[in-house]
Protein backbone atom coordinates (compact mmCIF):
# COMPACT_ATOMS: atom_id res chain seq x y z
CA UNK A 1 0.00 0.00 0.00
CA UNK A 2 0.96 3.80 -0.40
CA UNK A 3 1.92 4.48 3.15
CA UNK A 4 4.38 1.54 2.96
CA UNK A 5 6.48 2.76 0.12
CA UNK A 6 7.96 6.37 0.94
CA UNK A 7 10.54 4.76 3.21
CA UNK A 8 13.76 3.83 2.03
CA UNK A 9 17.17 2.12 3.67
CA UNK A 10 19.91 4.39 4.70
CA UNK A 11 21.85 1.98 2.24
CA UNK A 12 20.49 0.51 -0.69
CA UNK A 13 21.87 -2.99 -2.25
CA UNK A 14 22.52 -4.18 -5.77
CA UNK A 15 19.38 -6.85 -4.56
CA UNK A 16 17.45 -6.28 -2.12
CA UNK A 17 14.36 -8.27 -1.18
CA UNK A 18 11.99 -8.12 2.12
CA UNK A 19 8.59 -8.59 3.41
CA UNK A 20 6.60 -5.49 5.34
CA UNK A 21 3.94 -6.61 7.94
CA UNK A 22 2.15 -4.38 9.45
CA UNK A 23 -0.40 -3.04 11.44
CA UNK A 24 -2.78 0.02 10.27
CA UNK A 25 -5.54 2.31 11.14
CA UNK A 26 -6.92 4.32 7.87
CA UNK A 27 -9.95 6.23 6.80
CA UNK A 28 -10.08 6.32 3.30
CA UNK A 29 -12.32 9.28 1.35
CA UNK A 30 -15.80 8.37 1.50
CA UNK A 31 -15.30 5.05 4.59
CA UNK A 32 -15.04 5.27 8.05
CA UNK A 33 -12.34 4.58 9.94
CA UNK A 34 -11.03 0.86 9.97
CA UNK A 35 -8.60 -0.96 11.01
CA UNK A 36 -6.43 -3.24 8.82
CA UNK A 37 -3.40 -5.59 8.91
CA UNK A 38 -0.92 -5.30 5.60
CA UNK A 39 1.34 -8.11 4.47
CA UNK A 40 3.70 -6.47 1.42
CA UNK A 41 6.73 -8.53 -0.19
CA UNK A 42 9.12 -6.49 -2.51
CA UNK A 43 12.22 -7.43 -4.51
CA UNK A 44 14.01 -4.77 -5.78
CA UNK A 45 17.42 -5.17 -8.37
CA UNK A 46 19.98 -2.06 -8.91
CA UNK A 47 22.56 -1.77 -11.52
CA UNK A 48 24.49 0.74 -12.64
CA UNK A 49 22.27 3.04 -14.48
CA UNK A 50 19.41 0.36 -14.55
CA UNK A 51 17.02 -0.39 -11.42
CA UNK A 52 13.94 -2.90 -11.43
CA UNK A 53 11.68 -3.72 -8.97
CA UNK A 54 8.57 -5.12 -7.94
CA UNK A 55 5.92 -4.84 -5.07
CA UNK A 56 2.68 -5.92 -3.58
CA UNK A 57 0.72 -6.19 -0.72
CA UNK A 58 -2.48 -7.65 0.78
CA UNK A 59 -4.79 -5.53 2.83
CA UNK A 60 -7.04 -6.93 4.95
CA UNK A 61 -9.57 -5.02 6.55
CA UNK A 62 -11.93 -4.86 9.77
CA UNK A 63 -14.57 -6.32 7.48
CA UNK A 64 -12.92 -8.87 6.09
CA UNK A 65 -12.83 -7.37 2.91
CA UNK A 66 -9.15 -7.39 0.80
CA UNK A 67 -7.36 -5.15 -1.20
CA UNK A 68 -4.87 -6.54 -3.11
CA UNK A 69 -2.25 -4.75 -5.21
CA UNK A 70 0.72 -5.52 -7.10
CA UNK A 71 2.99 -3.06 -9.33
CA UNK A 72 6.30 -3.40 -11.14
CA UNK A 73 8.80 -0.51 -12.81
CA UNK A 74 12.03 -0.01 -13.93
CA UNK A 75 14.08 3.33 -14.83
CA UNK A 76 17.36 3.37 -16.71
CA UNK A 77 19.99 6.52 -17.08
CA UNK A 78 21.73 7.35 -19.24
CA UNK A 79 25.08 8.02 -18.92
CA UNK A 80 25.34 11.66 -17.53
CA UNK A 81 26.86 14.46 -19.30
CA UNK A 82 28.31 17.10 -17.66
CA UNK A 83 25.69 18.72 -16.05
CA UNK A 84 22.68 16.92 -16.89
CA UNK A 85 21.40 13.17 -17.31
CA UNK A 86 17.99 11.52 -18.76
CA UNK A 87 16.13 9.16 -17.25
CA UNK A 88 13.61 6.86 -18.70
CA UNK A 89 11.29 4.95 -16.51
CA UNK A 90 7.92 2.92 -16.30
CA UNK A 91 5.00 1.39 -14.03
CA UNK A 92 2.76 -1.30 -14.43
CA UNK A 93 0.36 -1.60 -12.08
CA UNK A 94 -3.04 -3.52 -10.60
CA UNK A 95 -5.64 -3.56 -8.06
CA UNK A 96 -8.79 -5.57 -6.73
CA UNK A 97 -11.03 -4.14 -4.46
CA UNK A 98 -13.61 -6.87 -2.59
CA UNK A 99 -15.89 -7.81 -5.51
CA UNK A 100 -15.50 -4.38 -7.32
CA UNK A 101 -14.17 -4.30 -10.82
CA UNK A 102 -10.08 -3.96 -10.79
CA UNK A 103 -8.31 -0.74 -11.86
CA UNK A 104 -4.81 -0.86 -13.73
CA UNK A 105 -2.65 1.57 -14.86
CA UNK A 106 0.29 1.20 -17.65
CA UNK A 107 2.35 4.73 -17.47
CA UNK A 108 5.90 5.82 -18.82
CA UNK A 109 7.95 8.73 -17.96
CA UNK A 110 10.95 10.68 -19.18
CA UNK A 111 12.96 13.22 -16.86
CA UNK A 112 15.92 15.51 -17.97
CA UNK A 113 17.68 16.08 -15.06
CA UNK A 114 19.98 19.09 -13.65
CA UNK A 115 22.83 18.42 -11.42
CA UNK A 116 25.37 19.48 -9.53
CA UNK A 117 26.69 18.12 -6.07
CA UNK A 118 24.44 19.88 -3.40
CA UNK A 119 21.55 21.36 -5.99
CA UNK A 120 19.86 19.70 -8.45
CA UNK A 121 15.94 20.09 -10.29
CA UNK A 122 14.28 18.10 -13.33
CA UNK A 123 11.42 18.40 -15.62
CA UNK A 124 9.66 15.29 -16.89
CA UNK A 125 6.23 14.15 -18.46
CA UNK A 126 4.60 10.82 -18.13
CA UNK A 127 1.28 9.63 -19.83
CA UNK A 128 0.09 5.73 -20.35
CA UNK A 129 -3.48 4.47 -19.69
CA UNK A 130 -5.28 3.75 -16.53
CA UNK A 131 -7.88 1.14 -16.74
CA UNK A 132 -11.00 -0.39 -14.94
CA UNK A 133 -14.82 0.69 -15.96
CA UNK A 134 -13.54 2.87 -18.43
CA UNK A 135 -10.15 3.62 -19.96
CA UNK A 136 -8.21 7.04 -19.84
CA UNK A 137 -4.76 8.45 -20.94
CA UNK A 138 -3.26 10.22 -17.77
CA UNK A 139 -0.54 13.03 -18.73
CA UNK A 140 1.57 14.83 -16.11
CA UNK A 141 4.27 17.31 -16.22
CA UNK A 142 5.92 18.03 -13.01
CA UNK A 143 8.85 20.13 -12.26
CA UNK A 144 11.12 19.26 -9.14
CA UNK A 145 14.25 20.43 -7.39
CA UNK A 146 16.37 19.52 -4.42
CA UNK A 147 19.57 20.28 -2.60
CA UNK A 148 21.39 18.36 0.32
CA UNK A 149 22.55 19.91 3.67
CA UNK A 150 24.82 17.68 5.93
CA UNK A 151 22.23 14.98 6.59
CA UNK A 152 19.31 16.88 5.22
CA UNK A 153 17.60 16.31 1.87
CA UNK A 154 14.74 18.45 1.02
CA UNK A 155 12.62 17.98 -2.72
CA UNK A 156 10.07 20.34 -3.89
CA UNK A 157 7.79 19.43 -6.77
CA UNK A 158 4.90 20.64 -8.66
CA UNK A 159 3.10 18.43 -10.76
CA UNK A 160 -0.02 19.01 -13.14
CA UNK A 161 -2.26 16.24 -14.20
CA UNK A 162 -4.66 15.87 -16.86
CA UNK A 163 -7.41 12.74 -16.74
CA UNK A 164 -10.00 13.51 -19.41
CA UNK A 165 -11.36 16.40 -18.76
CA UNK A 166 -10.45 16.63 -15.27
CA UNK A 167 -6.82 18.17 -14.01
CA UNK A 168 -5.60 18.91 -10.74
CA UNK A 169 -2.46 20.62 -9.87
CA UNK A 170 0.32 19.10 -6.74
CA UNK A 171 2.61 21.01 -4.84
CA UNK A 172 4.75 18.73 -2.88
CA UNK A 173 7.70 19.69 -0.19
CA UNK A 174 9.92 17.00 1.35
CA UNK A 175 12.18 16.83 3.81
CA UNK A 176 14.54 13.91 5.18
CA UNK A 177 17.07 13.10 7.52
CA UNK A 178 19.13 10.52 7.74
CA UNK A 179 21.01 8.86 10.67
CA UNK A 180 22.82 5.94 11.15
CA UNK A 181 20.47 3.55 11.55
CA UNK A 182 17.37 5.91 11.70
CA UNK A 183 15.43 7.85 8.38
CA UNK A 184 12.78 10.65 9.13
CA UNK A 185 10.91 12.14 6.34
CA UNK A 186 8.28 14.77 6.73
CA UNK A 187 5.85 15.86 3.70
CA UNK A 188 3.65 18.37 2.83
CA UNK A 189 1.43 18.80 -0.10
CA UNK A 190 -1.18 21.14 -1.57
CA UNK A 191 -4.10 20.33 -4.09
CA UNK A 192 -4.80 24.17 -4.64
CA UNK A 193 -6.65 23.55 -7.66
CA UNK A 194 -8.45 20.53 -8.64
CA UNK A 195 -11.21 20.28 -11.83
CA UNK A 196 -14.14 17.75 -11.03
CA UNK A 197 -17.41 16.39 -9.85
CA UNK A 198 -15.55 15.91 -6.63
CA UNK A 199 -16.75 12.37 -6.50
CA UNK A 200 -14.93 9.55 -4.45
CA UNK A 201 -11.18 9.25 -5.62
CA UNK A 202 -11.41 12.17 -8.06
CA UNK A 203 -9.05 15.11 -7.38
CA UNK A 204 -10.30 17.48 -4.65
CA UNK A 205 -8.69 20.48 -3.62
CA UNK A 206 -6.70 20.08 0.24
CA UNK A 207 -3.72 20.56 2.35
CA UNK A 208 -1.88 17.29 3.51
CA UNK A 209 0.95 16.14 4.90
CA UNK A 210 2.38 13.19 6.70
CA UNK A 211 5.55 12.00 8.75
CA UNK A 212 7.28 8.93 8.25
CA UNK A 213 10.21 7.14 10.34
CA UNK A 214 12.15 3.70 9.42
CA UNK A 215 14.64 2.34 12.31
CA UNK A 216 16.96 -0.18 11.72
CA UNK A 217 16.39 -2.70 14.17
CA UNK A 218 18.84 -5.45 13.01
CA UNK A 219 20.68 -6.52 9.91
CA UNK A 220 17.73 -7.37 8.64
CA UNK A 221 14.94 -6.12 10.67
CA UNK A 222 13.90 -2.76 10.79
CA UNK A 223 10.47 -0.73 12.24
CA UNK A 224 8.75 1.77 9.99
CA UNK A 225 6.07 4.08 11.64
CA UNK A 226 4.42 6.64 9.75
CA UNK A 227 1.19 8.93 9.83
CA UNK A 228 -0.70 11.62 8.27
CA UNK A 229 -2.89 12.08 4.98
CA UNK A 230 -2.46 11.79 1.67
CA UNK A 231 -4.47 12.83 -2.03
CA UNK A 232 -6.28 10.80 -4.13
CA UNK A 233 -4.28 9.66 -7.69
CA UNK A 234 -7.07 9.16 -10.34
CA UNK A 235 -4.32 8.00 -12.59
CA UNK A 236 -3.31 4.88 -10.32
CA UNK A 237 -6.63 4.73 -8.79
CA UNK A 238 -5.73 5.61 -4.88
CA UNK A 239 -7.87 7.08 -2.78
CA UNK A 240 -7.63 10.08 -0.39
CA UNK A 241 -6.60 8.81 3.07
CA UNK A 242 -5.51 9.75 6.76
CA UNK A 243 -3.91 6.75 8.40
CA UNK A 244 -1.08 5.48 10.95
CA UNK A 245 0.76 2.54 10.50
CA UNK A 246 3.23 0.48 12.33
CA UNK A 247 5.57 -2.18 10.44
CA UNK A 248 8.15 -4.38 10.29
CA UNK A 249 10.31 -5.05 7.43
CA UNK A 250 12.40 -7.67 6.89
CA UNK A 251 15.02 -8.35 4.92
CA UNK A 252 14.76 -11.63 3.09
CA UNK A 253 17.47 -11.47 0.13
CA UNK A 254 20.26 -9.19 -0.07
CA UNK A 255 21.91 -6.97 3.41
CA UNK A 256 19.32 -4.24 2.87
CA UNK A 257 16.38 -3.03 5.29
CA UNK A 258 14.19 -2.06 3.10
CA UNK A 259 13.08 -1.53 -0.79
CA UNK A 260 13.23 1.90 -2.38
CA UNK A 261 9.96 2.59 -4.61
CA UNK A 262 9.90 0.69 -7.75
CA UNK A 263 9.63 3.86 -9.76
CA UNK A 264 11.50 6.13 -7.70
CA UNK A 265 12.99 8.97 -9.59
CA UNK A 266 17.13 8.83 -9.79
CA UNK A 267 17.02 12.12 -8.12
CA UNK A 268 15.20 11.20 -5.34
CA UNK A 269 17.54 8.74 -4.71
CA UNK A 270 20.60 10.74 -5.18
CA UNK A 271 19.13 13.40 -2.68
CA UNK A 272 19.05 10.21 -0.33
CA UNK A 273 22.52 9.16 -1.37
CA UNK A 274 24.61 12.54 -0.95
CA UNK A 275 23.15 13.33 2.83
CA UNK A 276 26.50 13.88 4.08
CA UNK A 277 29.03 16.21 4.50
CA UNK A 278 32.34 16.62 3.33
CA UNK A 279 30.83 16.80 0.01
CA UNK A 280 33.62 19.21 -1.17
CA UNK A 281 36.38 16.42 -0.65
CA UNK A 282 37.36 14.75 -3.79
CA UNK A 283 35.48 11.53 -2.36
CA UNK A 284 33.76 10.47 0.85
CA UNK A 285 34.08 6.85 2.50
CA UNK A 286 31.06 5.49 4.48
CA UNK A 287 31.06 1.91 5.34
CA UNK A 288 27.38 0.07 6.09
CA UNK A 289 27.46 -0.23 10.26
CA UNK A 290 26.36 -4.18 10.14
CA UNK A 291 25.99 -6.70 7.21
CA UNK A 292 28.33 -9.37 5.93
CA UNK A 293 29.98 -8.42 3.31
CA UNK A 294 29.75 -4.98 4.17
CA UNK A 295 28.63 -2.20 1.22
CA UNK A 296 31.77 0.02 1.13
CA UNK A 297 30.20 3.31 -0.70
CA UNK A 298 32.42 6.28 -2.14
CA UNK A 299 30.36 9.42 -2.82
CA UNK A 300 32.69 11.16 -5.87
CA UNK A 301 31.49 13.75 -8.02
CA UNK A 302 33.57 13.91 -11.11
CA UNK A 303 35.08 10.39 -11.58
CA UNK A 304 34.52 7.72 -14.20
CA UNK A 305 36.46 5.00 -11.99
CA UNK A 306 36.73 4.79 -8.05
CA UNK A 307 39.24 2.04 -6.67
CA UNK A 308 39.90 1.28 -3.05
CA UNK A 309 42.63 -0.74 -1.46
CA UNK A 310 42.74 -1.40 2.45
CA UNK A 311 44.30 -4.24 5.09
CA UNK A 312 40.49 -5.80 4.22
CA UNK A 313 41.43 -6.45 0.74
CA UNK A 314 45.06 -7.43 1.75
CA UNK A 315 45.91 -3.84 0.07
CA UNK A 316 45.51 -5.07 -3.69
CA UNK A 317 42.89 -2.44 -5.46
CA UNK A 318 39.31 -3.10 -5.90
CA UNK A 319 37.24 -1.81 -8.10
CA UNK A 320 34.09 -0.01 -7.40
CA UNK A 321 30.38 0.00 -9.19
CA UNK A 322 28.75 3.23 -10.54
CA UNK A 323 25.61 3.48 -8.61
CA UNK A 324 24.20 6.86 -9.41
CA UNK A 325 26.13 9.52 -11.01
CA UNK A 326 28.07 10.36 -7.70
CA UNK A 327 27.89 7.38 -5.84
CA UNK A 328 29.99 4.53 -5.84
CA UNK A 329 29.96 0.41 -4.44
CA UNK A 330 31.19 -2.53 -3.30
CA UNK A 331 30.58 -5.05 -1.16
CA UNK A 332 32.96 -6.30 0.80
CA UNK A 333 34.56 -8.37 4.26
CA UNK A 334 35.56 -6.17 6.94
CA UNK A 335 35.50 -7.20 10.41
CA UNK A 336 34.91 -4.86 12.87
CA UNK A 337 38.05 -2.85 13.96
CA UNK A 338 40.50 -0.28 13.06
CA UNK A 339 41.36 -0.25 9.52
CA UNK A 340 43.58 1.15 6.41
CA UNK A 341 42.18 2.24 3.23
CA UNK A 342 43.32 4.46 0.31
CA UNK A 343 40.89 5.67 -2.74
CA UNK A 344 41.76 6.81 -5.90
CA UNK A 345 39.85 7.94 -8.75
CA UNK A 346 40.41 7.91 -12.53
CA UNK A 347 43.35 5.94 -12.07
CA UNK A 348 44.92 8.65 -10.02
CA UNK A 349 47.29 9.09 -6.76
CA UNK A 350 46.16 7.27 -3.63
CA UNK A 351 44.86 9.01 -1.13
CA UNK A 352 42.68 8.98 2.24
CA UNK A 353 38.97 10.02 1.30
CA UNK A 354 36.50 12.17 3.71
CA UNK A 355 34.95 9.88 6.61
CA UNK A 356 38.57 8.93 7.32
CA UNK A 357 41.25 9.64 9.50
CA UNK A 358 43.71 11.19 7.73
CA UNK A 359 47.51 9.38 9.05
CA UNK A 360 51.11 9.96 7.57
CA UNK A 361 52.83 6.41 6.69
CA UNK A 362 56.14 5.51 6.68
CA UNK A 363 55.92 4.48 3.01
CA UNK A 364 55.23 7.96 2.11
CA UNK A 365 51.98 9.54 1.52
CA UNK A 366 48.40 9.51 3.64
CA UNK A 367 46.40 6.72 4.52
CA UNK A 368 42.76 6.68 5.72
CA UNK A 369 42.20 5.45 8.83
CA UNK A 370 38.40 3.93 9.49
CA UNK A 371 36.33 2.51 12.60
CA UNK A 372 34.20 -0.33 11.95
CA UNK A 373 31.84 -0.81 14.98
CA UNK B 1 54.37 -40.36 33.82
CA UNK B 2 55.54 -37.46 34.94
CA UNK B 3 59.09 -37.66 33.45
CA UNK B 4 57.40 -38.75 30.51
CA UNK B 5 55.31 -35.69 29.94
CA UNK B 6 58.18 -33.36 30.45
CA UNK B 7 60.17 -35.24 27.79
CA UNK B 8 57.20 -34.99 25.19
CA UNK B 9 56.84 -31.27 25.78
CA UNK B 10 60.58 -30.47 25.49
CA UNK B 11 60.61 -32.65 22.30
CA UNK B 12 57.41 -30.71 20.87
CA UNK B 13 59.61 -27.72 21.73
CA UNK B 14 62.66 -28.91 20.23
CA UNK B 15 61.03 -29.96 17.25
CA UNK B 16 58.76 -26.85 16.78
CA UNK B 17 61.35 -24.03 16.72
CA UNK B 18 62.98 -24.40 13.87
CA UNK B 19 59.65 -24.74 11.39
CA UNK B 20 58.62 -21.63 13.22
CA UNK B 21 61.85 -20.07 12.19
CA UNK B 22 61.34 -21.23 8.85
CA UNK B 23 57.54 -20.11 8.49
CA UNK B 24 56.87 -17.86 5.70
CA UNK B 25 53.74 -15.65 5.76
CA UNK B 26 52.24 -16.97 2.09
CA UNK B 27 50.50 -13.39 1.62
CA UNK B 28 53.66 -11.92 1.71
CA UNK B 29 55.32 -14.21 -0.64
CA UNK B 30 56.19 -12.26 -4.54
CA UNK B 31 54.86 -8.89 -2.53
CA UNK B 32 58.44 -8.07 -0.70
CA UNK B 33 61.48 -8.66 -2.10
CA UNK B 34 63.14 -11.23 -0.68
CA UNK B 35 65.48 -10.31 2.28
CA UNK B 36 62.15 -8.09 3.49
CA UNK B 37 60.19 -10.39 2.94
CA UNK B 38 62.30 -13.10 6.07
CA UNK B 39 62.95 -10.18 7.50
CA UNK B 40 59.78 -9.32 8.13
CA UNK B 41 58.48 -13.09 8.70
CA UNK B 42 61.61 -13.53 11.86
CA UNK B 43 59.47 -10.70 13.47
CA UNK B 44 55.74 -12.19 13.35
CA UNK B 45 57.42 -15.60 14.19
CA UNK B 46 58.70 -13.48 17.18
CA UNK B 47 55.10 -11.75 17.62
CA UNK B 48 53.53 -14.74 17.82
CA UNK B 49 56.04 -15.82 20.43
CA UNK B 50 55.67 -13.37 22.18
CA UNK B 51 51.73 -13.57 21.88
CA UNK B 52 51.35 -10.64 19.65
CA UNK B 53 48.78 -10.45 16.98
CA UNK B 54 50.52 -10.84 13.51
CA UNK B 55 48.05 -10.04 11.15
CA UNK B 56 48.29 -6.09 11.70
CA UNK B 57 52.03 -7.06 10.93
CA UNK B 58 51.29 -8.56 7.67
CA UNK B 59 48.50 -6.04 6.87
CA UNK B 60 51.59 -3.48 7.35
CA UNK B 61 53.90 -4.89 5.24
CA UNK B 62 51.08 -5.31 2.43
CA UNK B 63 50.59 -1.97 2.38
CA UNK B 64 54.09 -0.83 2.33
CA UNK B 65 54.17 -3.34 -0.89
CA UNK B 66 51.27 -1.46 -2.21
CA UNK B 67 53.00 1.49 -1.97
CA UNK B 68 56.13 0.58 -4.00
CA UNK B 69 58.17 1.51 -0.49
CA UNK B 70 61.75 -0.09 -0.04
CA UNK B 71 62.17 -3.17 1.99
CA UNK B 72 64.46 -1.45 4.36
CA UNK B 73 61.15 0.87 4.96
CA UNK B 74 58.48 -1.91 5.03
CA UNK B 75 60.45 -3.69 7.83
CA UNK B 76 61.15 -0.33 9.78
CA UNK B 77 57.43 0.28 9.81
CA UNK B 78 56.66 -3.25 10.63
CA UNK B 79 59.08 -3.60 13.37
CA UNK B 80 57.64 -0.14 14.88
CA UNK B 81 53.91 -1.51 14.46
CA UNK B 82 55.23 -4.06 16.56
CA UNK B 83 56.65 -2.39 19.36
CA UNK B 84 53.63 -0.34 19.56
CA UNK B 85 51.57 -3.46 19.92
CA UNK B 86 53.53 -4.45 22.76
CA UNK B 87 53.02 -0.96 24.39
CA UNK B 88 49.25 -1.88 23.78
CA UNK B 89 49.14 -4.86 25.58
CA UNK B 90 50.84 -3.82 28.21
CA UNK B 91 48.86 -1.33 28.72
CA UNK B 92 45.47 -3.28 27.70
CA UNK B 93 46.37 -6.38 29.26
CA UNK B 94 47.46 -10.04 27.77
CA UNK B 95 43.64 -10.83 26.89
CA UNK B 96 43.21 -8.02 24.58
CA UNK B 97 42.18 -8.69 21.20
CA UNK B 98 44.18 -8.04 17.72
CA UNK B 99 41.43 -5.24 17.66
CA UNK B 100 41.89 -3.53 20.47
CA UNK B 101 45.96 -3.73 20.59
CA UNK B 102 45.63 -1.95 17.08
CA UNK B 103 43.18 0.45 18.22
CA UNK B 104 46.06 1.49 21.05
CA UNK B 105 48.97 1.45 18.69
CA UNK B 106 46.63 3.78 16.81
CA UNK B 107 46.04 5.63 19.81
CA UNK B 108 50.01 5.71 20.96
CA UNK B 109 50.93 6.88 17.59
CA UNK B 110 48.38 9.87 18.03
CA UNK B 111 50.17 10.58 21.42
CA UNK B 112 48.05 9.13 24.13
CA UNK B 113 50.49 7.50 26.69
CA UNK B 114 50.84 3.71 27.65
CA UNK B 115 49.78 5.32 30.94
CA UNK B 116 46.83 6.65 29.43
CA UNK B 117 45.74 3.07 27.91
CA UNK B 118 45.80 1.73 31.32
CA UNK B 119 43.83 4.13 32.82
CA UNK B 120 41.25 3.38 29.79
CA UNK B 121 41.63 -0.47 30.33
CA UNK B 122 40.99 0.12 34.59
CA UNK B 123 37.74 2.10 33.50
CA UNK B 124 36.47 -0.53 31.21
CA UNK B 125 37.27 -3.51 32.61
CA UNK B 126 35.03 -5.74 31.10
CA UNK B 127 34.25 -3.44 27.80
CA UNK B 128 35.83 -3.65 24.40
CA UNK B 129 38.54 -0.38 23.88
CA UNK B 130 38.47 -0.87 20.15
CA UNK B 131 36.77 2.23 19.67
CA UNK B 132 37.84 4.39 22.61
CA UNK B 133 41.00 3.76 21.95
CA UNK B 134 40.18 4.69 18.01
CA UNK B 135 37.84 7.76 18.97
CA UNK B 136 41.00 9.06 21.29
CA UNK B 137 42.91 8.79 17.61
CA UNK B 138 40.59 10.57 15.89
CA UNK B 139 40.29 13.50 18.21
CA UNK B 140 43.72 14.26 18.42
CA UNK B 141 43.83 14.32 14.43
CA UNK B 142 41.03 16.98 14.34
CA UNK B 143 43.28 18.80 16.42
CA UNK B 144 41.85 18.15 20.08
CA UNK B 145 44.70 18.65 22.14
CA UNK B 146 46.30 14.94 23.15
CA UNK B 147 45.95 15.90 27.22
CA UNK B 148 41.95 17.00 26.68
CA UNK B 149 41.30 14.51 24.37
CA UNK B 150 42.55 11.74 26.75
CA UNK B 151 40.59 13.72 29.56
CA UNK B 152 37.13 13.41 27.35
CA UNK B 153 37.50 9.86 26.11
CA UNK B 154 38.77 9.04 30.10
CA UNK B 155 35.50 10.98 31.38
CA UNK B 156 33.46 9.05 29.35
CA UNK B 157 34.91 5.42 29.74
CA UNK B 158 32.78 4.11 32.73
CA UNK B 159 29.21 4.59 31.06
CA UNK B 160 29.59 5.04 27.62
CA UNK B 161 29.05 2.39 24.66
CA UNK B 162 30.69 2.23 21.77
CA UNK B 163 27.92 4.17 20.19
CA UNK B 164 28.41 6.71 22.37
CA UNK B 165 31.60 7.23 21.79
CA UNK B 166 30.95 7.05 18.03
CA UNK B 167 28.14 9.67 18.08
CA UNK B 168 30.64 12.13 20.75
CA UNK B 169 33.04 11.86 18.02
CA UNK B 170 30.97 12.87 15.14
CA UNK B 171 28.97 15.54 16.89
CA UNK B 172 32.81 16.82 17.83
CA UNK B 173 33.66 16.57 13.97
CA UNK B 174 30.50 18.49 12.88
CA UNK B 175 30.99 21.48 15.89
CA UNK B 176 34.53 21.69 14.28
CA UNK B 177 33.93 21.78 10.39
CA UNK B 178 30.97 24.33 12.04
CA UNK B 179 33.87 26.41 13.06
CA UNK B 180 34.42 25.54 16.76
CA UNK B 181 37.39 25.48 17.73
CA UNK B 182 38.29 21.54 18.39
CA UNK B 183 38.61 21.92 22.07
CA UNK B 184 35.80 24.21 22.43
CA UNK B 185 33.96 21.41 20.40
CA UNK B 186 34.66 18.65 22.86
CA UNK B 187 33.74 20.74 25.97
CA UNK B 188 30.21 21.54 24.61
CA UNK B 189 29.53 17.84 23.50
CA UNK B 190 31.39 16.61 26.71
CA UNK B 191 28.66 18.87 29.04
CA UNK B 192 25.96 17.50 26.79
CA UNK B 193 24.86 14.30 28.10
CA UNK B 194 22.36 14.23 25.01
CA UNK B 195 24.79 13.58 22.60
CA UNK B 196 25.64 10.57 24.65
CA UNK B 197 22.25 8.94 23.59
CA UNK B 198 22.71 9.73 20.24
CA UNK B 199 19.94 11.38 17.73
CA UNK B 200 16.52 9.70 18.94
CA UNK B 201 13.68 8.97 16.63
CA UNK B 202 10.52 10.81 16.74
CA UNK B 203 8.02 8.90 15.12
CA UNK B 204 5.23 10.45 13.75
CA UNK B 205 0.78 10.12 15.01
CA UNK B 206 -2.11 10.96 14.52
CA UNK B 207 -5.58 8.95 13.74
CA UNK B 208 -8.06 10.14 11.17
CA UNK B 209 -11.68 10.98 13.11
CA UNK B 210 -14.45 8.87 12.68
CA UNK B 211 -16.53 10.11 10.10
CA UNK B 212 -20.86 10.58 9.59
CA UNK B 213 -23.21 7.32 9.95
CA UNK B 214 -23.24 7.81 5.87
CA UNK B 215 -20.79 6.34 5.39
CA UNK B 216 -19.26 2.25 5.92
CA UNK B 217 -15.59 0.79 6.85
CA UNK B 218 -14.13 -0.24 3.71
Amino acid sequence: MAWFLPLGPPLAGQVAGTVDLGASVVEYDGFLVSGAAVFAPAFRFDAANLSLGTQASLTIFESGNRIFQATAGAAWLTPPGKWWLIEFSGSIGASKYANQTAFGHVVGRTRLHVLSDRVGGWVAGTTGGSFGQTTSVPVEIAVGGWTVRDRFAFVGTATTTWLNDDGHLDLLGAARWLGDRVELEVRAAARPWAQSAGGVGEARSGIYGDVSANIVLDERISLAVSGGSYPSDPVRRVLAAKYVTVGLRLTIVGSESAPIPTVAGAVYRAARDDVLPDRDAAARLEVAPSGEPRTLRVFASQATSVELMGDFTDWRPVALTLVTPTLWEARLSVAPGVHRVNVRINGGAWFAPAGTRVEETEFGGVVGVLVVP
Amino acid sequence: MRVGLGVLIVGVSILGAPALAGAQESRLVGRLPDDARRTVDSVLVAARTSGLPTEPLVDRALEGAAKGASGEVIVRAVTRLRDDLHLARLAFGDLATAAELTAGASALRAGASREDLAELRSLRPNQSLTIAAAVLADLVAVGVPTDTAVAAVLALARDAEDADYIAFRRNVQRDIALGASPAAALGVRLETADDLAGEAPTPGTGVGTPSGPRKRKP
